[in-house]
């Protein structure tokens, strides 16, 4: 009879995962099980690299069917869970088989685009409270005005605005296939939000790893469909939500949003920062509660200052998208969930939006795009 | 984001021995893979395995590579103005 070290035996003249070390003390063998002359063995790996590891399954299967006693050999790659980018990975792959593709390779799993959206963008500010939501999703509907297929996702998982600002209280249902979610649809805009799936006002308290993976199903495990542009609304700062964005998909531009006070300009800075050290476009910064101007006198206040967006922009070489005034409808539409540009798109205040979405699509289309990647070739 | 530190091609040679990167500029280089082992930025800081080699690569988002190496360290991100570093010191 054979057994199972018999097989163990075998594998010892296979190299494990790292191309040296013999299968058995790699570690890398999950489990192996023999029965009337059937083996099956699996070898776990890390799923970046399955094809790689394929010669290396094949060869172990021979080496066990090679034995004398052997019926039949099954070796299997199982996907190693080895951090926290590891699990949508894995999803990933199951999902190449989902669809019924045979063969189908797990994809590199990171920078790739994804399939359908043409331009992601980040709507992120250095701190909260500068009105980055209410931009986002006005900015989005704007874009949406001028013509483009727009999505949202609200990645601020510990404070999701979208579901109040768009005004959703449903749940997104199961896209056919049952495999994706389906994103809700208001006002012409795909959206998603965690707020969604979650109680408003309950907390979301995670640790960053889940954060990581919630925003990369967002992306990749959400039926977007064809988009041109899909707005992030980030979560404020730069923390592990940001860099996940930045790292995970090619991202073609940054949108800045702050106040014009000094408190606020310098964590604006910080975020411009972040993002040229990752090598994200800056579409701009947008100056929000730039001016008040009074219902009842029409005297105009500058409560914030005014024009230190404008300034920090340019010492900074980076375009200024425009000022948003502090306003009563522009507050009411969105705690009222009927957004300013959807909802009085000829008012001056939607206006200020609307010219914002011309410039941020102008600096989209025309201005400094995201580079290439470089070409990968492994000889 | 100086123009001229962007990469056009990273092209893993010789079994892995080598990695040859190509910059917008045209400047090419080849750089061993025991000495870009060597300058991993990863707070990672096991010694590398003799005889290192490039098993795996891919791009992270607009600004880094990373490389998995056949001693099993992955964690260090190069971004493309270590890449030009490097490239230019050989």
């Amino acid at each position: 009879m054979v057994g199972k070290d018999d097989i163990l035996t075998a594998l010892a003249a296979v190299p494990g995962p790292d191309g040296k070390t013999p299968l058995p003390q790699s570690g890398a063998i999950d489990g192996v099980t023999v029965r009337d002359g059937k083996a099956f063995v699996a070898i776990k790996i890390n799923p970046r690299h399955a094809k790689a590891m394929e010669v290396m399954r094949a060869e172990a299967e021979a080496k066990i069917k090679a034995l004398p006693g052997v019926v039949s050999a099954l070796v299997t790659l199982t996907a190693e869970n080895e951090g926290p980018t590891a699990a949508p990975q894995a999803h990933a792959h199951g999902h190449a088989h989902g669809h019924g593709a045979p063969g189908a390779r797990p994809q590199p799993p990171n920078a790739r685009p994804i399939p359908g959206i043409d331009k992601v963008i980040a709507v992120a500010s250095g701190k909260g409270g500068v009105g980055k939501s209410t931009t986002a999703c006005n900015l989005a509907l704007g874009l949406a005005r001028l013509g483009l297929r727009v999505g949202v996702l609200d990645a601020d998982v510990f404070g999701p605005s979208m579901p109040r600002l768009f005004g959703i209280t449903g749940k997104p249902e199961l896209a056919a296939g049952g495999q994706k979610l389906k994103p809700i649809e208001k006002f012409g805009v795909k959206v998603i939000s965690i707020g969604f799936l979650v109680e408003e006002g309950s907390a979301v308290v995670w640790r960053g790893p889940m954060v990581m993976s919630a925003l990369t199903q967002f992306l990749r495990e959400v039926e977007w469909g064809d988009l041109d542009v899909l707005v992030v609304d980030m979560p404020p700062g730069t923390g592990d939500a940001q860099l996940t964005m930045a790292q995970t998909v090619p991202l073609a531009g940054a949108v800045i949003v702050s106040t014009p006070q000094d408190l606020s300009l310098i964590d604006a800075r910080r975020g411009v920062t972040m993002f040229r050290q990752v090598n994200v476009p800056l579409l701009g910064v947008v100056e929000n509660m730039s001016y008040f101007v009074c219902p009842h006198c029409g005297g105009r206040s500058d409560i914030f200052a005014h024009g230190g967006a404008r300034h920090e922009a340019e010492a900074q070489g980076t375009p200024f998208l425009g000022e948003i005034p502090l306003d009563l409808r522009i507050r009411e539409t969105s705690d009222g969930g009927a957004p300013i540009v959807a909802s009085a798109p000829d008012s001056p205040q939607a206006k200020a939006y609307l010219d914002l979405a011309a410039r941020v699509r102008a600096s989209l289309y025309e201005g400094q795009s995201a580079r290439a990647a470089p070409r990968i070739v492994i000889e | 984001m100086a123009n001229e530190t962007w990469p056009t091609e990273l092209r893993v040679r010789e079994k892995g021995r080598v990695l040859q990167v190509t910059f917008e500029d045209g400047l090419a280089a080849s750089i061993s893979a025991e000495r870009l082992r060597a300058a991993s930025p990863s707070a990672d800081k096991s010694p590398p395995g003799a005889g290192v080699t490039i098993i795996d690569l891919e791009t992270i988002g607009n600004y880094a590579a990373r490389f998995t190496y056949s001693d099993g360290h992955s964690t260090g991100l190069y971004s493309w103005d270590l890449l030009r570093k490097l490239a230019a010191e050989s």
